[in-house]
């Protein structure tokens, strides 16, 4: 394991500012999504992604969805979402979970883009901060 | 001029230091952050120069050319036909085979049309996500043919697309530029990019002995790739016709013609689950060049024509086979490449014909290991050995390529050494003609150019600040020469040093400014172009507004007894993001029309490499 990440060192070098910024990103959804969690429990379907969860201060990383307070998909398989909060990652999961998701971070016309679904922040009673407001959508 | 730069930076420096930490900014921080070149770039294949996507855009570059106006060594410049060339400080042109183009793994090469980079103004770049140039590369670890420039160009990928883009650009000359892409996933493995372009481009008209040169041109592009689970298909096309420019008379006399080639290829990349990548690819390319010159042009044994005309068809076929494994401290790639390259070659020159065609077979094997030695310092080797096989008349070849490289990082030092010892393939147009000797004098026991570079460079980088020392020796075994009496022939070996040095201030993300400077010096003291130059670079941000400057100095130099005077090109470029979706975009290139003059052989004055011309640029997002 040593090895490989000698190995691996002049590759990823460059991938960890990029993710100090996905950190951030994520920090500030969650913050917006759970104010008042002193620890936001996250579960995951893309197992690459988990060790940035795992990392973040005031994050959980649970290996049930049951257990989680939000659950942060990468893929379209479809899961029991059992009422939970959902966030889509990725264009076609938000186009998926149009009815479920609460929001999505996802590529799409060369940039990275932040949406709320205003139907589903207000089933849930969610307000969000005045700084993220204006990346509500009202989606059908 | 210096003054207004000189306030424009200080404007920067003092307003923009301050980087934002609203959600936008960080958005934007996480895109420029995300640049694929991340993924791509590869610092051990060499000295690398990367031009991200964000670079690409604010530049409001159209064709590659646009980048290589970037170059130190080498730049660019064109030949007497209108097609791109490129020249190392003091020297004349490279040789075509020794910068190669990919668009992702594919080597725009042929046959007899040499290397993709004679096509620089053809290849447009809105399909194009990044570019990555490596210098002092042997090229083996791209698993093709050799080089000692490599220019890779990276295709926007769908998964960061899910849209469309429309462009549409027009110049002060009557130019005119449309492209439009659009990219779908359609599902979690499934996913498609295709592109289209026209454009028109006028240039500047010259006169010699009330003969018109004319180099106005017409290019078409297409290309598409469909991603399915690890198989990529992509189909590529190029087309570009072109006025004859000064031609190929002796006295750049030329009475219409010009030249179209159609260039088009696909390529299956297969991934497998062991690590093994296949690929297999066919290039199919028709190129004319129809010239009448009065005061003669040259036609091999046929001697001195008026009406030149000359078709090829070439085809190439390529089958690739490569791995990349790890053991231990080690990354081994090694691979292997059968290439077939055929060409049918037809000409009518005045009353005199020729017909006749011709191929070769190329096999390839090779092998690269990366051993980090400890946690600073990585060391490469890489040995390939290419086999040429003749239909006719030409000897087998046996060619060898060894390198060796080695990379520290102390602190905020990075220092790396490369020794190449390589060749450039020579075309089959100087090597064959099927004992004609028509259109050139060809050379079927022509040795292969053989470069040995000795590479070292020094990078100081902290976060706002890069410095960047580099010193290079090459020896050149067997460089080709052409003479309308002797033909080809392989002329005394050469040697020649240069020296390139650049520092990059970052302001913030978005704001940069950037100083370059390079020196070229060959050991018998010859100047055919400039020996030093430089650039000064800033690439701004201000609210909606997007700003790009270059101005590029090269030194005077006399060639063919022409005495061409230092020349400046400021190139510049503001963009207005109306919206996320619209972008709207002037640029001026060689603003002060001091530009890059190019000297010929054939014509006792030189001419503008790029003209001076204001362009408005609209982009809709989709």
């Amino acid at each position: 394991m040593k090895r490989f990440v000698l190995l691996t060192m002049f590759v990823v070098s460059s991938f960890s500012s990029q993710i100090n910024v996905e950190k951030k990103i994520y920090k500030m959804i969650f913050s917006a999504l759970f104010p008042s969690n002193s620890v936001v429990k996250v579960w995951s379907d893309e197992p690459s992604k988990t060790f940035i969860f795992a990392s973040m201060k005031k994050v959980k990383l649970v290996k049930s969805q049951n257990n989680a307070d939000i659950l942060m998909l990468y893929h379209n398989e479809e899961i029991d979402t059992n009422n939970k909060i959902v966030f889509a990652n990725g264009y076609l999961v938000f186009q998926r979970k149009k009815g479920k998701a609460v929001g999505g971070f996802y590529w799409q016309k060369g940039r990275p883009n932040l949406i709320f679904v205003k139907k589903i922040l207000q089933k849930k009673g969610i307000v969000l901060p005045d700084n993220l407001k204006k990346y509500i959508e009202d989606i059908k | 001029m210096i003054r207004i730069f000189l306030l424009y930076f200080l404007f920067f420096s003092f307003f923009l230091k301050a980087e934002s930490l609203d959600i936008d900014s960080l958005l934007d921080s996480y895109r420029l952050k995300s640049d694929l070149s991340s993924i791509t770039k590869s610092e051990s294949n060499g000295f690398v120069e990367v031009f991200t996507r964000d670079d690409i855009e604010r530049m409001q570059a159209r064709t590659l050319a646009d980048i290589t106006k970037l170059f130190t060594i080498p730049f660019v410049s064109r030949t007497n036909l209108n097609s791109s060339l490129f020249i190392k400080p003091s020297q004349q042109q490279m040789p075509a085979s020794a910068i190669r183009i990919f668009v992702n793994n594919h080597d725009i090469t042929a046959t007899s049309y040499k290397s993709g980079s004679m096509i620089c103004e053809s290849i447009t770049l809105d399909a194009i996500d990044h570019i990555e140039v490596y210098r002092s590369s042997a090229s083996v670890e791209f698993g093709n043919e050799p080089s000692s420039v490599v220019i890779k160009l990276y295709t926007k990928k769908a998964l960061r697309e899910e849209g469309g883009k429309l462009r549409v650009s027009m110049d002060s000359a009557g130019s005119s530029y449309v492209s439009t892409y659009f990219a779908e996933t359609l599902n979690e493995k499934t996913d498609y990019f295709v592109f289209g372009n026209i454009n028109k481009i006028k240039r500047d008209t010259y006169y010699n002995q009330n003969y018109t040169l004319s180099s106005d041109s017409s290019n078409r592009n297409f290309y598409g790739n469909f991603n399915f689970q690890n198989l990529l298909f992509e189909v590529g096309y190029f087309q570009s016709k072109s006025d004859p420019f000064l031609g190929l008379g002796r006295a750049a006399t030329p009475d219409g013609g010009g030249s179209e080639a159609k260039y088009s290829y696909v390529h299956l990349t297969q991934k497998l689950e062991n690590g093994i990548k296949l690929q297999a690819s066919v290039d199919y390319v028709k190129s004319d060049e129809k010239m009448k010159d009065t005061s003669g042009i040259n036609a091999g044994n046929f001697g001195l024509v008026t009406d030149f005309s000359m078709g090829t068809v070439d085809k190439v076929y390529s089958f690739i086979v490569d791995k990349t494994y790890k053991v231990d401290n080690n990354s081994f790639y090694i691979g292997s490449f059968i290439k077939r390259k055929q060409v049918d070659v037809s000409g009518l020159f005045d009353a005199n014909s020729i017909d006749f065609n011709t191929y070769y077979n190329l096999y390839s094997i090779y092998a690269e290991n990366k051993y980090i030695f400890n946690k600073k310092t990585m060391l490469v080797a890489s040995l390939k050995g290419d086999f040429y096989r003749y239909e006719k008349y030409i000897e087998d070849k046996n060619e060898y390529i060894f390198r060796l490289g080695a990379i520290r990082n102390v602190n905020s030092f990075q220092v790396k050494m490369f020794y190449t010892r390589t060749y450039y393939s020579t075309p089959l147009s100087a090597l064959y003609s099927n004992n004609t000797n028509v259109p050139y004098k060809t050379n079927s026991s022509l040795e292969f150019m053989q470069p040995t570079l000795y590479s070292f460079g020094i990078r100081y980088k902290t976060d706002s600040n890069t410095l960047n020392l580099k010193l290079s020796y090459i020896e050149l075994k067997n460089p080709i020469k052409y003479d309308s009496l002797a033909g080809f022939y392989n002329a005394e070996h050469e040697s020649y040093m240069q020296y390139e040095a650049s520092y990059i201030y970052r302001f913030n993300m978005k704001n940069r400014v950037s100083l370059d400077a390079y020196y070229g010096n060959r050991n018998d003291d010859l100047e055919f172009s400039p020996a030093y130059g430089g650039h000064l670079v800033l690439y701004n941000s201000y609210r909606k507004f997007d700003f790009f400057n270059m101005l590029e100095y090269r030194a005077s130099y006399e060639s063919f007894g022409i005495d061409v005077a230092s020349s400046y090109d400021w190139t510049s470029s503001i963009r207005y993001n109306y919206t996320k979706d619209l972008m709207i975009g002037l640029k001026g290139e060689n603003i002060l029309n001091k530009g890059y003059k190019q000297t010929y052989k054939s014509i006792s004055s030189s001419i503008p490499v790029f003209d001076r011309k204001f362009w408005l640029n609209v982009e809709y997002l989709f």
